[in-house]
């Protein structure tokens, strides 16, 4: 059982001390920097903050979370990232500013020698162009974009790896995060929800199952780059988590918001014990490259559901490609075990309804939740401010052409329904 | 995509692929089956004899799906049979 304690953030306002009080989170960005820096080895950093409708663009993004911390209970929040604790979490007392971001950004206008990805980003605007949170306008409907933000934004030491300075950037937002989460501490929330996902008899088991993409195709086995599982972003068979322990980071790096506030894992969560019993999250980091290991290990999930109980299960991924097989096989090995198997998922540029949703598909399929494509129109009006990069280019401040959801390429990131572009109207 | 507009105009086109459901899938009809996504065509955990020996089987049986007389899509996989063979439909 896991109490979520939240406190919720309406706006951040710079100021002479850290604290939270009454809806409204105080930063003092000497202190936050202060703290970054007591690694020697970041070369610059800076703080500031944003709101929702202001004229502010945020680049470089590498990771955004809600900042959390435990009062009660084993653990501590984010286990197994950037040296914390790696024991289990998910019971007990968490708070949380509930509607807050801290986004963490490197600025990358000098490519690392070892990250292939970030060089040719780097060489091609047109790879980077999508990559972009607005506070404002129309383009404002990234799942960080309407919500009270605090940027820190680091530079890289010259000479460092992308695997070396990932631990050390990583380690400064989280620093941060904690220090932020720590202002909650001591005070009563104003409002907490309780998550018991014991199961009640007679009701049908359900299952969510995250395919995630790893990085271990492209950085080996033992990166520490990605989104990671208790630290852990090898491609590997489901981990079987407890939903609770999302809600504490079990998910997190890149998007770790994503995860704490998964749209998906909340409905399911509080649905628990009156309309459903919520068996267990799977968390699925795939990326095989061998079509046996992708139909091996989507077995193993239909297989695992099917022993602790699922009835149905909504199945997700954030990776398209050839990745898509192993989430088509996923959708075909459970429905063969009698699992119901609802879909939600990005889709591919329909390119004017000439191209297919997805790169392939199972006869099995038979439901599906679309969330977009990923892209947007546009444009998006120029900004005054641009964070996440010690002196942006010009063209960041400028206006921005509508974001097109082709191949690879997600502007809205919004894997699991989570943006606020809604798509109740479709 | 590519192999059915080849063959289309009467050219026999083999996909070699790491990932032979997507070509299956599409229609492709002679598909090859490689290592993996990263190296289709060999393995570089393997000595650089036994590599060479693995790639020219692979591309042996590419070969032999081009002779092959085939009306539908079919999977060729170097590891399972000879590389001149009767077609096995799938």
């Amino acid at each position: 059982m896991l109490e979520v304690g939240a406190f919720p953030v309406e706006s951040v306002v710079s100021s002479d001390v850290t604290r939270w009080r009454d809806g409204t989170l105080e930063v003092n960005e000497e202190e936050l920097v202060d703290l970054v820096r007591q690694d020697e080895r970041i070369p610059w950093a800076s703080v500031e903050v944003a709101n929702p409708g202001e004229k502010v663009r945020i680049i470089n993004d590498y990771d955004i979370i809600e900042p959390r911390v435990k009062v009660d209970g084993a653990g501590q929040t984010f286990p197994a990232i950037a040296g914390r604790l790696p024991g289990a979490v998910g019971q007990g007392r968490t708070h949380t500013l509930g509607s807050c971001a801290l986004v963490g950004c490197v600025d990358v206008s000098e490519p690392m020698d070892d990250d292939p990805g970030q060089k040719a980003r780097s060489r091609s605007p047109g790879l980077t162009n999508y990559k972009f949170i607005d506070m404002s306008g129309p383009g404002a409907v990234t799942h960080s974009g309407q919500t009270p933000t605090v940027c820190v934004t680091i530079g890289q030491a010259e000479g460092a790896s992308s695997e070396y300075w990932h631990s050390v950037a990583q380690a400064a937002f989280m620093r941060v995060s904690d220090r932020l989460a720590e202002t909650t501490v001591g005070h009563e929330p104003p409002s907490a929800e309780t998550f018991d996902t014991t199961p009640r008899p007679g009701l049908p088991g359900v299952v969510s199952v995250f395919h995630m993409s790893s990085l271990e195709l492209y950085r080996g086995p033992y990166t520490k780059v990605g989104t990671a599982v208790y630290g852990i972003t090898r491609a590997a068979p489901p981990w079987v988590l407890e939903p609770t322990e999302l809600l504490d980071g079990a998910i997190a790096q890149i998007r770790t918001r994503m995860y704490t506030n998964n749209p998906l894992n909340l409905k399911l969560l509080r649905g628990h014990g009156i309309d459903w019993n919520y068996l267990a999250c799977m968390a699925y980091p795939t990326n095989w490259s061998m079509q046996e290991e992708k139909a091996a290990v989507s077995g193993r999930v239909a297989r695992t559901a099917k022993m602790l109980g699922a009835e149905g299960a909504i199945i997700t991924t954030d990776v398209r490609g050839q990745r898509m097989v192993e989430t088509m096989l996923t959708i075909q090995a459970c429905e063969q075990e009698g699992i119901k198997v609802v879909f939600m998922s990005e889709e591919e540029d329909p390119e004017d309804g000439k191209a297919p949703p997805f790169l392939t598909s199972v006869p099995e399929l038979s439901a599906v939740v679309s969330t977009g494509t990923g892209g947007w129109e546009g444009p998006f009006p120029a900004v005054e401010r641009v964070l996440g990069a010690r002196s942006p280019e010009q063209r960041w401040f400028d206006e921005q052409p509508p974001v097109h959801g082709r191949y690879a390429v997600s502007h809205l990131g919004d894997h699991y329904g989570y943006g606020n572009q809604s798509y109740a109207d479709w | 995509m590519v192999a059915k507009e080849i063959e289309r105009v009467g050219i026999p086109a083999a996909i070699l692929t790491a990932i032979p459901l997507i070509p299956m899938a599409v229609g492709s009809n002679r598909v090859v089956k490689g290592v993996r996504v990263e190296h289709v065509c060999g393995n570089p955990l393997l000595s650089k004899e036994d590599d060479l020996r693995l790639q020219r089987r692979i591309v042996e049986t590419a070969l032999g799906a081009l002779r092959t007389a085939v009306d539908r899509p079919t999977l060729f996989e170097s590891d399972k049979e000879s590389t001149e063979r009767e077609a096995v439909n799938a």
